[in-house]
């Protein structure tokens, strides 16, 4: 299948210099590079697509080499940290960044598939509504949260990062998953609504405060806030089918050592609702 | 000069329908036909400027008679919702400033979405008199439209401790001083007594129980300010926002601050929001009253309401009814906002979402429209959506359509919650507004209910706030006032074809002064340096606050 590909200039107007040295980058907005947008076009239009940087306004052409042909499958080389909104409100196709990325991907988006081979900055996939995203190094705060104000942070989707990730994650998430392999920041899963969030590696302090329904699971002690009450230790058969679950539609690995091992359940937050359930992998 | 030709006039004040006459504008004013050899003389130098308004609908300017624009609530509404602005944004054009828009709009696209739809006169609702230099910074920042703010004055201090003591020349002299010194058009009164009783930790219901550490009951309040109200000549009466607003049972009350101010000028404020009954054998135990609330309206011939109607979305309700806020709060869970301002009122914010498929939004939206259909003159009843309270002032064109059009109104019905003609009986009522109807509840009505002679109307010697709107044929009646065809102010078009021009102008503040004796700040110093956090001396607006105001004379006569 075709694919478009586009390469980031190494000379680009977002750059900014003194005596040729880069001592700083202008912010992009980068929300037109979308595939339901891009598909429809030919190169030459393609390169017409207009980007925002600062208070300037530019074409795709002036940042990116454009290569391939239209498609819906878009692959972006280049480092990508000063990108905003890209893939954010994308409705269908894929994005693959081979770099590093900036705030707001895949804000709000509703379908399709984000891959990144680098890190991302804050508000990935913020108040997304379906897709799938996959970011293989390490993300930066508020994950799959809402925007300052909304009530309504993720609502369904999948978001999976390899790396770490920052503080924040799954604020006032309402639906979807979040796998994080590695460790994660303070106030995990704050204000949540519900929705499931898998953390392998560790977390930061007061995870869940303010939940108020939704499943949080941790392979690592974690330091528990007093309004949550601790129920029982058992061996929850539900994980098993979600950890498969996960490992066949999406080939996420799961630790072995998660399958088939004693858990303990925490609910809360008291403060809220209190029908939030934190479950704590027992290394026994 | 200016001349707009062939006008197809709306003009009920001076009882033009549909009649074909030209409009003379000269020096922000309407002006009579000049002479023969003076339109040939203008004609010689090329200073007359002629548009030809070949069919189209030509009204006067609109006047929004409470809409909530400017001051410290609206402002915290703006901080308390970063999300409400989030899709909304407007960008620079021209010389025009940026914003953001939605339910609470930044205070340049207040403006412009105003004047957009043909209004060129605004009242801000209820200003606290301590704020009122925050309400004249923003109203300078507020372009286009002519302003002004009713004071806050049913719960403050002073006024209720000289009702207690009797002291009715004090009152007046108080109430003038107060509106003097803050800049404000009239007086507003929000739940008399009882925002004061919440404040003192109590709860008062209806308008006879006394609650208050002044052992004063609301109708005690109401009938001195109304009457303080009437000798002082203010051009606009007392403009009341009921006791028990937002509770199902509340007509009663309505009725009996009605029926208890019947010998002053009164006008009731999203009246909507007072007029719901309450029946006890079922679930929702809320039912609309507009019968028994219209027919007592229908009986007062002084007496002038507005509807406060309900628009299905988002809005952001806001006001000094500190207790209602706290109800709504607990009713929703929404985030909220609430204040004590000192010794002068209270406040309180709460977005919330008013939904079609939630009955409870659907009776209060009913109760507004029964209300409109209901009320059978024109000149009692005004369109309001309490603007951001019960939905943005930017659906008038909306309700508009949904007056004029019975079967758009009851296709729009058909889509309600299914127990709907349970509650409400809107179904039955066959009504049409006209157009000079339209012009009387949305222009001429409000700017003779604030005593506005000069707006409101296109005789001559009226300001020359002009909107022109395309005919009705074969246009949707919604987009026809949503994006008037030309809109003028003060004689210099501010809109064409739908969009602004780009250059800023300013309007004016409207404002009274009633005469008052200046040692009442004197009597009121000891106690003002006493309990205030602010001194007496910086109380007051100073003249630089002000950039263009308009003086309206207090010569009502009873």
């Amino acid at each position: 299948m075709s694919k478009l590909e586009l390469t980031l200039k190494r000379e680009n107007p977002a750059l900014i210099k003194k005596a040729n040295k880069i001592i700083g980058k202008v912010p992009v907005e980068a929300q037109n590079i979308k595939p339901s947008l891009l598909k429809d076009l030919n190169i030459s239009e393609i390169g017409e697509i207009e980007l925002l940087s600062g208070k300037e306004s530019y074409l795709l052409k002036d940042f990116f080499e454009i290569e391939g042909s239209p498609s819906e499958e878009i692959i972006i080389n280049g480092d990508l940290s000063n990108f905003k909104y890209l893939g954010a409100a994308m409705e269908t196709g894929s994005i693959t960044v081979n770099g590093n990325l900036g705030m707001h991907a895949a804000s709000e988006m509703k379908a399709g598939y984000l891959e990144v081979n680098g890190n991302v900055g804050d508000w990935l996939g913020a108040e997304m509504t379906g897709g799938f995203i996959k970011i293989n190094g390490h993300a930066g705060n508020y994950v799959g949260a809402a925007f300052r104000g909304d009530t309504l942070g993720m609502n369904r989707g999948v978001i999976y990062i390899k790396g770490n990730a920052g503080n924040f994650v799954a604020n006032k998430m309402r639906r979807g998953e979040i796998i994080i392999e590695g460790d994660c920041g303070e106030l995990l899963a704050a204000q949540m609504i519900a929705g499931s969030v898998y953390v392998f590696g560790s977390c930061k302090n007061r995870v869940g405060a303010g939940m108020k329904r939704g499943t949080i699971i941790t392979l690592n002690e974690v330091e528990m806030l007093p309004t949550f009450n601790y129920n029982i230790s058992y061996f929850p058969d539900f994980l098993n089918i979600a950890y498969n679950h996960l490992k066949k539609d999406y080939g996420i690995e799961v630790p072995p050592q998660a399958y088939k091992r004693r858990y303990k359940r925490y609910t809360g937050d008291n403060t809220e609702l209190g029908k939030g359930e934190i479950l704590i992998w027992e290394n026994v | 000069m200016l001349k707009l030709k062939n006008a197809l006039i709306y003009d009920p004040k001076n009882n033009k329908a549909g009649v074909k006459e030209d409009i003379w504008i000269e020096n922000e004013k309407i002006v009579a036909e000049p002479s023969e050899r003076k339109i040939k003389e203008l004609k010689e130098k090329d200073i007359l400027e002629e548009i030809d308004l070949e069919n189209k609908i030509v009204m006067a300017g609109g006047v929004d008679i409470h809409s909530h624009i400017a001051g410290p609530k609206v402002n915290s509404g703006r901080v308390l919702r970063p999300e409400d602005h989030r899709r909304d944004n407007v960008p620079r054009k021209g010389k025009l400033r940026s914003g953001v828009g939605s339910t609470v709009p930044s205070s340049y696209v207040t403006g412009y979405r105003y004047s957009l739809m043909g209004y060129t006169t605004v009242m801000e609702a209820a200003g606290p008199p301590m704020k009122a230099k925050h309400i004249h910074e923003e109203f300078n920042d507020l372009p286009f439209i002519d302003k002004g703010f009713l004071v806050l004055s049913g719960n403050n201090y002073f006024v209720l401790k000289f009702i207690s003591e009797n002291n009715f020349t004090a009152l007046k002299n108080y109430l003038a001083w107060l509106i003097d010194v803050t800049g404000a058009f009239a007086l507003k009164v929000v739940n008399p007594g009882g925002v004061e009783a919440w404040k003192e930790g109590k709860r008062m219901r209806g308008i006879h129980n006394k609650g208050t550490s002044f052992n004063l009951s609301p109708s005690e309040i109401l009938l001195a300010l109304a009457k303080a109200n009437d000798e002082l000549g203010i051009p606009h009466a007392i403009h009341v926002h009921t006791n028990d607003l937002g509770t199902a049972g509340n007509f009663k009350t309505t009725n009996e601050t009605l029926q208890l101010l019947k010998d002053y000028r009164v006008h009731v404020t999203h009246i909507q929001f007072s007029s719901y009954g309450k029946t006890e054998n079922d679930k929702v135990k809320f039912i609309t009253a507009t019968d028994q609330v219209a027919a007592e309206i229908n009986r007062q011939p002084k007496l002038t309401v507005d509807i406060g109607q309900l628009v299905f979305g988002e809005a952001t309700t806001m006001t000094a009814d500190g207790i209602l806020e706290y109800n709504l709060h607990k009713l929703s869970g929404n985030k909220w906002v609430n204040t004590d301002v000192e010794m002068e009122t209270g406040s309180g914010i709460v977005p919330m979402n008013y939904k079609k498929k939630n009955l409870v939004n659907d009776i209060q939206w009913a109760t507004g429209m029964e209300l409109f259909l209901k009320i059978e003159d024109p000149w009692k009843v005004f369109l309001t959506t309490d603007h951001p309270n019960a939905g943005p002032f930017t659906a008038y064109p909306w309700i508009i359509k949904l007056l004029m059009d019975s079967n758009y109104r009851n296709d729009y019905i058909s889509g309600m919650h299914k127990n709907f003609d349970d509650y409400t009986d809107l179904s039955n009522l066959t009504r049409e507004y006209d157009l000079s109807e339209i012009a009387v509840i949305s222009r001429s009505g409000p700017a003779k209910a604030l005593g506005l002679e000069n707006k409101g109307h296109l005789g001559v010697g009226a300001d020359a706030d002009i909107t022109v709107y395309d005919n009705l044929e074969k246009r949707d009646i919604a987009e026809v006032f949503a994006k008037p065809k030309y809109v003028f102010k003060s004689g210099r078009m501010i809109v064409k074809d739908g969009e602004l021009i780009t250059e800023l102008q300013s309007g004016k503040t409207l404002m009274t002064k009633p005469d008052y004796d200046p040692q009442i700040a004197e009597d009121i110093r000891e106690e003002f340096q006493k309990y205030y956090s602010i001194s007496i001396d910086n109380y007051g607006v100073t003249d630089n606050y002000y950039k263009k105001v308009e003086v309206v004379p207090c010569n009502f006569k009873g």
